[in-house]
């Protein structure tokens, strides 16, 4: 299995697709503090400081920047075999398709970590670079490894998508734009099971990130409903992972001919 | 029993209601070259891709090294090279970083490997041009030394000269031939040109409309092609009177006035000669011919011809 996650990440060399994912965790707290500038100034949060700004930017990421970028880009990987015309040079050496699946979820992991790594670098440079208070070792640590975290269960919740839209030939971004409605989604569970088991929400109680004051919860979410909302996730990625075939071959169309013919 | 690296029986595989290849039975030699020789959408890649496991027969037994494909994967695919279709790479990377990819994958930790197999093909090693910017030619060559890379005992070639120049061909099928003479590797090779199957294959199948029509060896196919002395005369049908009447022959045939096919090579072409000058026919050509591949790719397969 190592050896194919190593070679995944090789594949990875000189890819412009991680821009999506650079350009879009940068956008993050760049947008979440230009949103406290452009709104009327008595309804400013005259606290705002940069712990307010990094839970900000665990919102922002876990609605709508990571989905987006880790569905994009992971359901690249996964196409990009079939679009390269790669998967039978893999298969026949063979790689079943289940592992060489799974070791593009860990390179998608491994990247989603880093993204959260990259993301509390953005927000701290954006922190200092709006002048806001609060900026100790002790904030950016907390709120830092929060939001690690966040992007992480975030990253579990997204994987079924991964794996669905990465196996439907050039639909990723597709994928990516779905993904994005329903972490957007999250809005609109006020209460209820929901609150807690719907799968975006889940990833953020399971960081132990209080929603309160970005979807008006109006209940407690409870943390044991997130954990089921999460297991359920990995449960339906595992039986996606162990149901997928190499794609149904298509008679392989007539080949362009390159011979001449008498 | 022959000692067979790859046989199939009754392979068929069907997509809906359309055959595509259609009960083949396919028997390699080991330490030959067996070239699979079919028109465009014959079935050629559609077998190759059912030997190798990428797809799934309706129907018919494929066994490699003596064993079934389907439960020996893991043994066999190790022991085998191939290469299908149009040759996949990673754009975004170098040949050989390609090559390391599948290197790895294989667990070959020796970098001289890829150095190696590069060199095969007269690619460079550690060269800064991405797949992206290959021309079709260096792209072909890159799929042969990934086929040859881990110095595979079975070689699965499916129209290995496709795109390459008249000199790279040349070159591939020296390769080719060298990996056999030399190496002892067992090559199966497709094409859909008669004159790179006939200087290159030991053995050769035939495949029209998913049949396998014919299978033997070249040998054999040369001797059981058809010769003929041509006669090339100013009065074709006296000719063939006086082949009746004097040498008692019957096995000829008047193609027009000026030419006549005498099938039955036995008899004294010196003396038909002089029998036709003697009765005054002018005699232009008298000589020996023999069916090429292709008049008996054409005959047996009742149609058209090939490249």
């Amino acid at each position: 299995m190592w050896s194919i996650v190593k070679s995944e990440w090789l594949k990875m060399r000189r890819c412009q697709i991680l821009l999506v994912g650079i350009v879009a965790v940068a956008l993050c707290p760049v947008v979440q503090y230009g949103t406290q500038l452009v709104i009327r100034p008595d309804l400013r949060d005259p606290n705002y400081d940069m712990a307010h700004l990094f839970a900000n930017v665990i919102w922002g990421n876990t609605q709508i920047f990571i989905p987006i970028s880790l569905v994009m880009i992971g359901g690249w990987l996964i196409d990009r075999e079939a679009a390269n015309d790669t998967m039978k040079n893999l298969l026949t050496v063979p790689v079943s398709l289940s592992r060489l699946l799974g070791a593009k979820l860990i390179v998608t992991a491994i990247l989603a970590v880093l993204f959260g790594l990259y993301s509390v670098g953005v927000t701290v440079l954006t922190g200092v670079i709006a002048g806001l208070p609060g900026l100790s070792v002790g904030t950016v640590l907390g709120c830092g490894l929060q939001l690690v975290w966040a992007v992480l269960t975030t990253y579990l919740v997204c994987m079924p998508m991964i794996l669905i839209f990465g196996q439907i030939r050039g639909a990723y971004l597709g994928g990516a734009i779905l993904t994005f409605f329903l972490g957007y989604s999250m809005l609109f569970f006020k209460s209820g099971v929901l609150l807690s088991a719907y799968p975006f929400s889940a990833a953020l109680i399971l960081a132990g990130f209080d929603m309160e004051e970005y979807n008006g919860a109006t209940a407690q979410p409870s943390l044991l409903l997130a954990a089921a909302g999460m297991i359920f996730v990995i449960l339906i990625t595992v039986l996606i992972l162990k149901m997928s075939r190499p794609g149904k071959q298509k008679k392989p169309a007539s080949k362009k001919k390159t011979g001449r013919r008498k | 029993m022959r000692d067979y690296m790859i046989e199939t029986h009754n392979l068929t595989k069907k997509y809906g209601e359309q055959v595509s290849v259609s009960q083949v039975d396919i028997h390699v030699r080991r330490g030959r070259i067996y070239g699979l020789l079919g028109r465009n959408g014959a079935g050629k890649t559609t077998t190759m891709r059912m030997l190798l496991g990428l797809t799934a027969p309706t129907s018919g037994m494929i066994r490699i090294f003596g064993k079934n494909i389907r439960e020996n994967e893991k043994e066999i695919l190790p022991r085998t090279g191939s290469m299908i279709e149009s040759p996949g790479f990673y754009p975004n990377l170098t040949g050989t970083e390609n090559l390391r990819i599948f290197a790895s994958l294989r667990g070959l930790k020796d970098p001289a490997r890829i150095k190696n197999a590069l060199e095969l093909v007269n690619l460079p090693y550690k060269d800064k041009k991405r797949f992206s910017q290959y021309s079709l030619g260096m792209k072909q060559r890159l799929a042969i030394a990934l086929a040859v890379m881990h110095d595979p005992e079975l070689l699965i070639l499916d129209e290995p000269t496709n795109g390459l120049d008249p000199i790279g061909i040349a070159e591939v099928r020296d390769f080719i031939r060298e990996l056999c003479d030399s190496r002892g590797k067992t090559i199966l090779i497709s094409s859909h040109i008669l004159s790179e199957i006939s200087l290159l294959a030991d053995d050769i199948g035939i495949i029209d409309h998913g049949r396998l029509l014919e299978e033997e060896s070249m040998e054999e196919l040369e001797k059981k092609n058809a010769r003929f002395i041509h006669f090339g005369v100013t009065n074709a049908q006296k000719a063939g009177e006086i082949l009746a009447s004097r040498f008692r022959c019957r096995q000829f045939q008047l193609e027009d006035a000026g030419n006549l096919y005498l099938y039955d090579t036995s008899q004294p072409v010196e003396k038909i000669n002089q029998a036709f000058v003697e009765a005054g026919i002018g005699v232009r050509e008298a000589h020996l011919c023999e069916d090429t591949l292709e008049d008996y790719f054409k005959r047996i397969t009742g149609g058209e011809g090939i490249a």
